[in-house]
């Protein structure tokens, strides 16, 4: 590697961080990088022995920046703490309860969105499609009715707070201005009660153990957390199907849209990294690793460590399947919307691809991008009923 | 090999992941359509939650606390977050007893 890797910069990771990755799992397994001031952790071995050993690396940090945002939740919780906060909201996202409860809603949300671009030649798939699918399944999820557009922009007032590294106290002032359109929403929804039979937050009630102020704050971290992953989990996937003929071939074929969506969310995951801080000095790998240091874990380069798969830098669409990857973490921490971002942006990319067969990059498609949230530059834009003859 | 009782078949329920404690070892007991009984350790391979009180479902049984989903024959992973089997023991039922095997947890692949 040409520069040295603790001097590695935000801007080399969002321009190489698969270059990086396997670099740094040959040569610094756990390496200090100065800009993040951790350590940084990329062979696969090692990611899962951080996110699974909830003792030694925790989340529950007074800098974890969602701390800051929405308060103590699920997300910064640990041990029985942690249990309290989640274990409400965990049956409504099971497998089974997902299709049932929300796999006609997600059906219905994407046909409408399709129905409303159809006469179009073009759309930018961020914005026009995958931005309002996540949007307003998270929202119907929560039983929230809110103006779409206005989720987005609440949504992307509190992310910059979350991703501001310069502590900026503005822009968190900004964030907490933001977020109360989204509480009053959810006090809405929990002055119903438990009158609703579908309504996740009547099943919250109805499980007991947490405040009013508790299960807004977590219900934020829910209607934060289903935006802009499954927005880039839906342009991701489109996108490195567009770039493989054959796999969208195959894809189309064997009706292997969820498939299609892991092996995506395997080689362009949503979120390059994750962060926790350790508790106590210890060894990780080699490396003597200090109490109070942060750890962030590179889920880029571990989705892509050859010691775990096969060419790991192939889109191969037949193997696609949740456990060659760690995109949703793993752990106490592992994502509670993995069953609902999987069913939604196999049910999006599904019918994208199926309403429209003949579907093309309206104009060349970038490379991957970003250190943290991992998306194509430049967006997709996407021709929908062909190049025709020009 | 030691045979441990660990219930009678009417204290479980079919298609119920029903905790039983013997001694210090914890087991996750599953009475499935037939009387065939299905025991493994009380204890996920992903996060060591409990699996008791699991939704057992099409030969599934899933974890409740993270949604990893394991083969019931096998106790293999095959959905959500656990990468590893959950352990497995050799199960007898006699008349109406359902004795495990003490130590020795059948082999997963």
């Amino acid at each position: 590697m040409e520069t040295a890797a603790s001097a590695l910069t935000i801007d080399d990771f969002e321009q190489r961080s698969v270059e990086i990755g396997h670099d740094l799992q040959r040569s610094s397994p756990v390496v200090w990088i100065d800009v993040l001031n951790g350590w940084f952790v990329s062979p696969r071995r090692l990611v899962e022995q951080v996110l699974i050993d909830g003792e030694t690396f925790t989340s529950n940090s007074p800098d974890f920046k969602p701390r800051h945002v929405f308060g103590e939740t699920m997300l910064n919780a640990s041990g029985d703490e942690h249990d309290r906060h989640r274990c409400p909201f965990d049956p409504a996202f099971r497998v089974r309860i997902v299709r049932e409860r929300y796999a006609s809603t997600v059906d219905a949300i994407v046909g409408e969105l399709l129905d409303g671009v159809h006469e179009a030649d073009t759309i930018d798939l961020g914005p026009d499609f995958a931005s309002p699918v996540a949007t307003a399944t998270v929202a119907a999820t929560l039983g929230l009715d809110l103006d779409l557009r206005q989720v987005r922009s609440v949504y992307d007032t509190l992310a910059l707070a979350i991703g501001d590294y310069r502590n900026d106290p503005d822009t968190m002032s900004a964030a907490h201005a933001a977020k109360t359109i989204f509480v009053d929403a959810i006090r809405e929804e929990l002055d119903r009660g438990t009158a609703g039979t579908d309504s996740l937050i009547a099943d919250v009630l109805r499980a007991g153990g947490l405040e009013r102020d508790e299960v807004i704050a977590n219900a934020l971290v829910i209607l934060f957390g289903g935006i802009e992953t499954v927005e880039s989990t839906i342009l991701n996937t489109v996108w490195c199907l567009l770039r493989h003929p054959d796999e969208l071939n195959f894809t189309l074929t064997n009706g292997a849209w969820l498939a299609a969506v892991d092996e995506a969310i395997r080689v362009a995951p949503p979120l390059g990294f994750l962060g926790r801080v350790a508790t106590k000095n210890c060894t990780l790998g080699e490396q003597a690793i200090t109490a109070g240091e942060q750890v962030f874990v590179n889920i880029v380069a571990a989705n892509r460590d050859p010691i775990a798969i096969d060419e790991p830098d192939k889109f191969i669409v037949a193997r696609g399947a949740p456990r060659h990857y760690l995109s949703f973490s793993q752990g106490a921490h592992f994502c509670l919307g993995y069953n609902l971002a999987r069913l939604e942006a196999s049910a999006a990319v599904e019918a994208l691809f199926t309403r429209f067969p003949d579907l093309a990059a309206a104009s060349p498609l970038g490379e991957l991008r970003g250190f943290s949230f991992r998306r194509p530059a430049g967006g997709v834009r996407l021709e929908l009923h062909g190049l025709g003859d020009s | 090999m030691n045979w441990i009782a660990l219930a009678a078949i009417e204290e479980l329920e079919t298609n119920q992941a029903v905790a039983i404690a013997r001694g210090t070892d914890h087991y996750c007991v599953v009475l499935l359509p037939g009387g065939t009984v299905a025991v493994f350790d009380d204890r996920c391979s992903h996060a060591n939650c409990r699996l008791s009180g699991g939704v057992v479902r099409d030969g599934t049984l899933e974890c409740p606390c993270h949604g990893a989903i394991f083969t019931l024959d096998s106790g293999t992973p095959i959905d959500g977050p656990a990468r590893s089997p959950i352990t497995k023991h050799d199960v007898r039922v006699e008349g109406r007893r359902v004795f495990v095997a003490a130590g020795t947890p059948v082999r997963n692949t």
